[in-house]
């Protein structure tokens, strides 16, 4: 089986494996590297390839001219006259120095005191084994400090003269080396060689093309496709979270559907800081793709990565890439599925009715007003006993969610293929009509070589996204929910819902008979590509490809009848049906053509590059429509509307009229290049540009360029340096530097647009039509982000350990801001090109691998990460914004850094209060003991606006993700933990304040509350109303510590031995249970907060505060049981 | 290649506008939309003692103002101020470029320009009500001029607010000249009823006020009449009628309010009842006899408040035992004493003080009680009003001023005791006693009462203390009427509103009132 003459060694892999080296290869080389050309094989047959640098550091050149023959027969052509030997383990092939078993001892005369003590010494013997206990051959086993040494023979064994105390080096290309010291002469060692299994040959995917990893300048991270599969979860961006050092990404909801804020090395504009995402070589978004098709997702950092997608690269890069077949691989049909539940987790505790009203009755008179509970109705509430607590009642103990994914892959002839279909169906937690989400993916990877310099490929992928939920904003639902105390009932006798007070509405009817909304997005994505051989070296690649979105919305909400405390009957706030529809079709097409060139100089310039061209256009086309009285209250459907009603169009406006229509666009031409230059694998250098031109700028603001450059430095390389070659197995030294740019602002911001609003007023009662007028300024122009990166990779003990660290700093210039303008101004504020943010950070990433001799091998990989943005430059001008949580946008601090007093305990008694502060914004004589105390900042003895700090930032730092793998015996085992090392969190509204905007919502952490007796307290005097005004003030009172750790995925399987699998014909089978978001350390679950929920959106814009007043959606726990199996 | 000069296909842009006579109709509609907002015409009554705003968030958290527990960026203040000078800039906006359109009908431009310029006196009157001196703009300033402007001096704003009312009201045509399809235009007696309001403000010009009203009641400025029915001013069907003088118009659907959700009983409102009428306003209704609650022989009885009263209170408030007439035509009995249900004070959501008020409720209005019942701005009444207040300060007020005005309202009122309809007589300062009341009553609920206690510089006296409700506590404690809010009131300071925190940070040339 294996080339130079070697049996044996492949026997004890299973069938799969070995089936790699029956792959069949059409293979053409014209004296190219042997470098090259493994990686060649690599990347169009899917087998990787492990080896030692110094294998290849001779960059000797092969020709070679196959077709149809299995890789081993290419392999022994290609190696055996190199005397290189290689193995299959695992996945991979493994390449090593074929070396003739030598019996004889090759003692040198220079080493006197070898010799003496070889000649008076018994041999010292043994047998070198490899992680299955099979012996090794021709590893080279020298006694350290000596030439002395010798060779291993065919089945491992060795034998030589070593002094006592001496030390033994037994070192093998493609394992890692180790010593031992010999105790006494004549013993019999066994030494177990650990595989080294650093895959120096990893392809990595960069922006419009590849590159070997070894030779990356730039700052990226990989996500392999095992990162992603088999995790319980509904998208690529859930999969991604933890993944990779200084890639943020936080949920605002874990409603079935809702999307997840992504920030690579933290937010660097005012604007949208979301990153670039590239699928497949085109823009797109992560929204519809099946993570289980995803091969590889590349995270581009710093300028030097993400400069060659220019005006778009500034937040970072995401480059997805498919799955693809394999040539000359059989059909391989895999299906996998997960099948289980989600939990709700972290809800707040509701108190119990006596409590509620005896809670109740004590801020009613702590704020000076009468109780509202008698003794009497008390007891008859105990009597009575409570009720189920809203919440309780709108979500249900567990729901389903299944993942089911079908694919079929090979290749034959000159064609490989992939074709996969995906199902997710998660429902939601909301009782009600099977609200939940639904998620079909189809797709089809085709490739096929047309002619010896001609292939062509096609991705076609189709997407259906259906999304049911109820009619009204979960934020009303569970509001309404957790603000209503158990004293009430959902329903009464009758089963007529209740609006119990504080609430104008029952969430349970609402959900149950209120409606529904159901989204139906339809997502085409095409991709077709060809590449072009013009003469050697030099390739013509093109492309074309669309994303086409038809999205669809249908609400229909029911007109509800409930009755009120009393009996009598009332719709509450629900008293008109409504019908909505909504339809917005989006199209990017694009246009790509890069020309590459590949030369290897005089064996030791290596040269690449790269030029292209891109052009993209984007079209929106969205259309609304709304009615209300709908007769019948059943068909809900616009023509049974009787009356237009006012509408919001999702990307901005309200049209009182009851419809809109919009069509927008942008274009974007670009041109690109990339020129790498490595001498002798030793120094780097890479330079890229992009310069693009935007139709989001007037014409003259229209164009910029962007340039990087980097360089790399690989000291093991240099002669010089030869001594450090004992200490690292890999090192190198990076650095970056160049420029990004952002243009991510709303379309003709240039253009003073004046839109005509319909029915804007009326005279004698006839609707008249106004027009808004939106302010421009025509200098905008893109927002230009400067980024250095230092950075280096290191790995020891022959790769088992890696450790990846780099530093950064981005300043952002011309940030797009609309700054606050005078009331005066009478306008909206128009965008400019005014603001200046700077942000530093670090990233660290640590891989250990660890594989015993009986197979238990294990895998720690550690990231941490931490990103500071500081606003350098608003012109001066602060924007505060907010309402309890007030975040302000200050030069020298964070971006929207919360802005407001500092507590300094609680007032213990009057003469307290009589000798502290004024606060300004109570009514003089109001405060009380038990109330909050603020500092008086500038000592005047009054609290106001003068006296607020800047009290932290509610970006996510120290961000951390540890992932552990093992495998023993079939078994597998995989626990992911992920984190937050500080963050804070301002929790506001009915999340945490009793009695809220005097509504009745109290929870158990408020049985803590100050009194006389209770001065010790974590909570203020309760209080209702104007006497909650000191209270409620945006203070660090309720500015909470937002650092977790979670356990964020644990799988844990067992794959059948293929000997039993393989007489049903079954390639492998595997059973698993994997769990997601199991358990959490965090400071806020005793106020029913989950700390990963964020209320921010990916630029840390306010998002509604609906996250910080605990109006969303539970956090659920998943636990699952899945299988994947192949024929 | 992609063609990067892509301007929107589905509008124009400043390029392209300003080139048909409807651009400038459109432009003016807008102006018209940012007259003033329900919000702040409602929830004004809870600035002063008239209602009291129970709630944190509805209507700008006026309550805080009305308590005097307010800073410089209180929301309200914020608001009011960029509310204003949107309005301003979208005038402005119109003035400066009618011109450009050629195809304009002089006529109709010479209105729109007069329309603009009126709305656009409105705002500043508004503003220097509030603020006293602010910034004087009449053209569409930059960023960078609007960030560094000054505060006019506060009589060259009140020159210009006289001034283009004048000239507006020279070209407007009278309310009768207008079309169906015109209603709720600026009209020439509208501008006119405004500069008296302006004046009347003053303080200080009340012969110039009376100049006004004198030529308003004499019908030279258009035709203006008394609704027949009091209750009937404000009913949908009588929309326009010949006592409104200038309103905010809506239509439903297209532009609605809402805001009486939060002043009708909670029952009927189905939401939250922010805007709750004090005893203090219940107590100024006279008798039916003319006499005041506590005068001698008024015939009040504490045990049965609401009988015996100002027709109007039952035509504008709903109390304890009001039968509440529902858009069906079935009734409920609104009960508001503990734990009589659902609207009592002791309900969460209900009101606080036990009165809701029925003015402006619109029985038309849908489910969710979204109305396109317009609001009145001033009516012919305020006129009369206006008449009697002026000629009695100037001590000119006779018997049959008195029948013109105060006589006159009463009457349509529905007061039938003729001890209230004949001229009291006495001095000049129980004739001013009896006006005011008047006016409080007349206009109650109607967002005037804050201002003219500024006016009057009455507010420190009756905006401090509390606000109370219903007999309903402790009888111990203020005779019994419930405690529902404590105010203050710093005369050297409360009668001019700061200049917003938000504005002084961006532009430093604006100087702060006294005192903030």
């Amino acid at each position: 089986v294996l080339g130079g003459g070697l049996p044996g060694r492949a026997i004890a892999h299973s069938q799969p494996m070995q089936a790699v080296l029956e792959k069949k290869i059409t293979l053409k080389v014209e004296a190219q590297t042997i470098k090259a050309t493994l990686s060649q094989i690599a990347r169009h047959y899917n087998v990787r390839f492990v080896y030692s640098q110094q294998l290849v550091k001779a960059e000797r050149k092969v020709s070679l001219r196959v077709q149809d023959e299995p890789l081993s027969a290419v392999l022994d052509e290609l190696l055996a006259p190199l005397k290189i030997q290689y193995d299959v383990d695992e996945d991979r092939v493994v390449l090593r120095v074929l070396s003739k078993p030598t019996s004889a001892i090759d003692s040198n005369v220079g080493n006197a005191r070898a010799n003496v003590s070889a000649s008076k010494a018994p041999p010292v013997s043994g047998r070198v084994v490899d992680a299955n206990g099979a012996g090794l051959p021709g590893v080279s086993v020298v006694v350290k400090g000596t030439t002395t040494g010798t060779s291993t023979d065919a089945e491992g064994n060795f034998s030589l003269q070593a002094p006592e105390g001496s030390t033994l080096t037994f070192s093998f290309v493609g394992y890692v080396r180790q010593e031992v010291a010999v105790a006494d002469a004549g013993s019999n060692l066994t030494i177990t060689l650990r595989e080294d299994v650093k895959a120096l040959e990893e392809v990595v995917v960069v922006g419009y093309g590849t590159q070997q990893k070894a030779e990356v300048t730039g700052a990226l991270n990989t996500v392999s496709a095992k990162a992603l599969e088999n995790r319980p979860v509904t998208n690529v961006s859930q999969a991604l979270q933890g993944t990779a050092p200084n890639l943020t990404i936080q949920q605002s909801s874990a409603e079935p559907g809702a999307g997840l804020n992504i920030n690579i090395r933290g937010v660097g504009t005012l604007g949208n800081s979301s990153p670039l995402i590239i699928v497949d070589g085109i823009a797109g978004s992560l929204n519809s793709l099946n993570p289980n098709d995803i091969e590889s997702v590349t995270v581009l950092k710093d300028a030097a990565s993400a400069a060659i997608y220019g005006s778009r690269g500034a937040n970072g890069v995401l480059l997805v890439t498919t799955k693809k077949g394999a040539l000359n691989q059989k059909p391989v049909v895999t299906y996998n599925t997960l099948v289980g539940l989600q939990t709700p987790t972290f809800l707040r505790r509701p108190v119990t009715g006596l409590e509620f009203m005896q809670l109740k009755n004590e801020a009613l008179i702590n704020s000076g007003q009468s109780p509202q509970f008698s003794p009497q109705q008390i007891r008859e509430q105990v009597a009575r006993g409570d009720n189920e607590w809203y919440l309780d009642a709108v979500l249900k103990k567990q729901a389903l969610q299944q993942n089911h994914n079908l694919s079929l892959s090979g290749g034959s002839g000159k064609t490989r293929y992939l074709v996969s279909l995906g199902y997710v169906d998660q429902n939601s937690l909301f009782v009600g009509d099977n609200y939940g989400y639904k998620r079909l993916n189809a797709r089809l990877n085709l490739n096929t070589q047309v002619t010896d310099k001609l292939s062509v490929g096609a991705i076609l992928a189709y997407a259906r996204v259906n999304r049911k939920e109820h009619a009204y904003g979960t934020d009303w639902i569970i509001g309404d929910a957790v603000r209503i105390p158990v004293i009430y009932p959902v329903q009464d006798s009758a089963g007529n819902y209740l609006t119990a007070p504080t609430s104008t509405a029952n969430p349970v009817n609402r959900l149950r008979n209120g409606g529904q909304r159901t989204f139906a997005d339809d997502n085409g994505y095409a991709n077709l590509n060809a590449e072009y051989e013009i003469i050697k070296g030099l390739k013509l690649r093109g492309l074309v490809g669309g994303d086409l979105w038809n999205y669809r919305m249908d609400e229909f909400r029911r007109s509800l009848q409930y009755v009120t405390p009393d009996g009598s009957p009332t719709s509450g706030g629900d008293g008109n049906n409504a019908v909505t529809n909504r339809t917005q079709r989006t199209l990017l097409t694009n246009y790509q053509t890069t020309l590459n060139y590949e030369h290897l100089f005089a064996d030791k310039h290596d040269v690449k590059a790269l030029v292209g061209y891109s052009s993209e256009h984007f079209n929106d086309d969205r259309s609304g429509i709304a009615v209300i009285n709908i007769p019948g209250n059943d068909f809900g459907v616009i023509s049974n509307g009787t009356t237009y009603t006012g509408i919001s169009d999702p990307s901005g406006g309200f049209h009182p009229n009851g419809t809109y229509g919009n069509n927008e666009q942008w274009a974007l031409n670009s041109v690109f290049g990339r020129l790498n230059y490595a001498f002798a694998g030793k120094y780097l250098i890479e330079g890229s540009f992009r310069y693009d031109g935007s139709s989001r700028f007037a014409s003259d603001k229209r164009w910029g360029f962007f340039p990087s450059v980097s360089v790399g430095w690989r000291p093991l390389e240099e002669n010089f340096l030869d001594f450090l070659q004992p200490m690292f197995s890999d090192l190198k030294v990076r650095g970056s530097i160049g420029q990004l740019g952002n243009q991510n602002i709303g379309l003709y911001r240039y253009l003073s647009t004046i839109s005509t609003a319909p029915g804007a007023y009326a005279f004698g009662n006839q609707p008249v039509a106004g027009v808004n007028f939106n302010t421009a300024n025509r200098d905008i122009t893109w927002e230009t982000a400067t980024m250095g990166n230092v950075g280096v990779d290191v790995a020891f003990l022959q790769n088992a350990l890696s450790v990846s660290f780099d530093y950064f700093d981005k300043r952002t210039n011309d940030i797009l801001i609309d700054l606050p303008v005078a009331g005066a101004f009478g306008a909206g504020a128009p965008t400019q090109n005014a603001a200046s943010v700077q942000n530093q950070g670090w990233e660290v990433s640590a891989t250990y691998r660890l594989n015993t001799a009986r197979g238990f091998n294990q895998t720690l990989t550690l990231n941490a990460a931490d990103t500071r943005n500081l606003v350098r430059d608003t012109k001066g001008v602060e924007t505060i914004r907010g309402g309890d949580a007030t975040n302000i946008i200050r030069e020298g601090y964070p971006i929207n850094s919360y802005f407001g007093y500092r507590t300094d305990g609680f007032y213990q008694n009057t003469e307290e209060i009589a000798n502290g502060p004024k606060p300004a914004f109570v009514t003089p004589g109001s405060l009380r003991p038990g109330d909050i105390r603020y500092v008086d900042r500038n000592g005047d003895g009054v609290i106001n606006q003068d006296d607020r700090y800047v009290l932290g930032n509610p970006f996510p730092r120290l961000t951390f993700g540890a992932n552990y793998t093992a495998t023993y015996k079939g078994f597998d085992l995989v626990v992911f933990v992920q984190g937050v090392g500080r963050r804070n969190l301002y929790i506001r509204g009915e999340g945490v304040e009793a009695f809220h905007n005097n509504w009745e919502n109290v929870y158990k952490q408020h049985l803590d509350r100050w009194t006389p007796t209770n001065t010790d307290a974590s909570y203020p005097r309760l209080t209702v109303g104007t006497a909650s005004t000191n209270n409620n003030q945006g203070s660090n009172y309720w500015l909470r510590n937002g650092a977790y750790a979670r356990l964020k995925n644990v799988q844990l399987g067992y794959t059948l031995p293929s000997a039993l699998t393989s007489k049903a014909g079954i390639q492998q089978l595997r059973v698993f249970v994997s769990g997601q978001d199991l358990f959490t350390i965090t400071h806020l679950r005793d106020i029913g907060f989950d700390p990963e929920i964020s209320e921010f959106s990916e630029s840390v814009g306010l998002g509604g505060g609906v996250g910080s007043s605990g109006r969303v959606y539970p956090s659920v726990r998943v636990t699952t049981l899945g299988l994947t199996v192949s024929f | 290649c992609q063609d990067l000069d892509l301007p929107p296909t589905d509008r124009p842009t400043d390029a392209t506008f300003w080139t048909q006579p409807s651009d400038a109709a459109n432009v003016l509609n807008s102006c018209y939309a940012g007259l003033y907002p329900s919000e702040y015409f409602f929830f004004n009554e809870a600035l002063s003692d008239n209602a009291y705003n129970k709630s944190d968030v509805d209507g700008s958290n006026v309550r805080n103002v009305a308590e005097g527990a307010y800073g410089t960026n209180q929301a309200r203040i914020t608001n009011e101020w960029g509310y204003h000078y949107g309005g301003i800039r979208a005038c402005n906006r119109l003035l400066t470029n009618i011109d450009k359109i050629g195809t304009l009908d002089a006529g109709l431009k010479a209105r729109y320009i007069a329309e603009a310029q009126a709305i656009r006196a409105f705002h500043y009157f508004q503003l220097m009500t509030w603020y006293g001196a602010v910034p004087l703009i009449t053209t569409e300033l930059s960023v960078s001029e609007a960030n560094s402007v000054t505060r006019t001096p506060r009589p060259e704003v009140l020159d210009f607010v006289l001034k283009e009312l004048d000239a507006a009201a020279a070209v407007l045509p009278v309310n009768t000249a207008y079309g169906a399809e015109d209603k709720g235009r600026f009209t020439k007696g509208g501008a006119m009823a405004l500069k008296a309001r302006v004046l009347l403000y003053e303080g200080d010009r009340w012969a110039d006020v009376v100049a006004i009203t004198t030529q308003l009641m004499s019908g030279s400025m258009g035709t203006y009449t008394l609704f027949p029915s009091y209750m009937g001013i404000f009913a949908p069907s009588n929309e326009n009628n010949n006592e409104d003088m200038l309103d905010l118009q809506y239509a439903f659907p297209t532009r609605t309010h809402s805001v009486q959700r939060q002043f009708i009983p909670r029952t009927e409102g189905k939401l939250v009842t922010s805007i709750a009428p004090t005893q203090e306003l219940v107590n100024s209704y006279l008798m039916a006899n003319g006499k005041t609650i506590n005068e001698a022989g008024s015939g009040y009885n504490e045990a049965t408040p609401y009988q015996g009263r100002d027709p109007r209170f039952m035509a504008t408030l709903v109390y304890d035992g009001y039968t509440w007439r529902r858009p069906d035509n079935s009734t409920i009995v609104i009960r508001t004493f503990p734990g009589t249900g659902d609207n009592s004070i002791d309900r969460q959501d209900a009101s606080p003080t036990g009165y809701y008020s029925s003015k402006y409720f619109d029985p038309t209005s849908d489910a969710n009680l979204n109305s396109g019942l317009n609001l009145i701005l001033i009516r012919y009444a305020d006129v009369l009003l206006m008449h009697a207040e002026a000629k009695n300060e100037l001590g000119q007020f006779t018997a049959a001023d008195w029948d013109n005005t105060i006589g006159a309202l009463r009457r349509r009122a529905g007061f039938t005791d003729a001890a209230a309809l004949t001229f009291p007589g006495g001095d000049k300062a129980s004739l001013q006693a009896t006006i005011r009341r008047e006016r409080r009553v007349e206009l109650a609920m109607e967002g005037l009462r804050i201002f003219d206690l500024r006016r009057w510089r009455t507010a420190e006296t009756v905006l401090n203390g509390f606000a109370h409700g219903i007999k309903a506590g402790d009888p111990n404690v203020d005779n019994g009427y419930i405690r529902v809010d404590q105010r203050t009131f710093d005369p050297a300071r409360h009668y001019l509103w700061p200049i917003p925190q938000r504005e002084r940070d961006i532009n430093g040339n604006l100087e702060q009132n006294p005192g903030w």
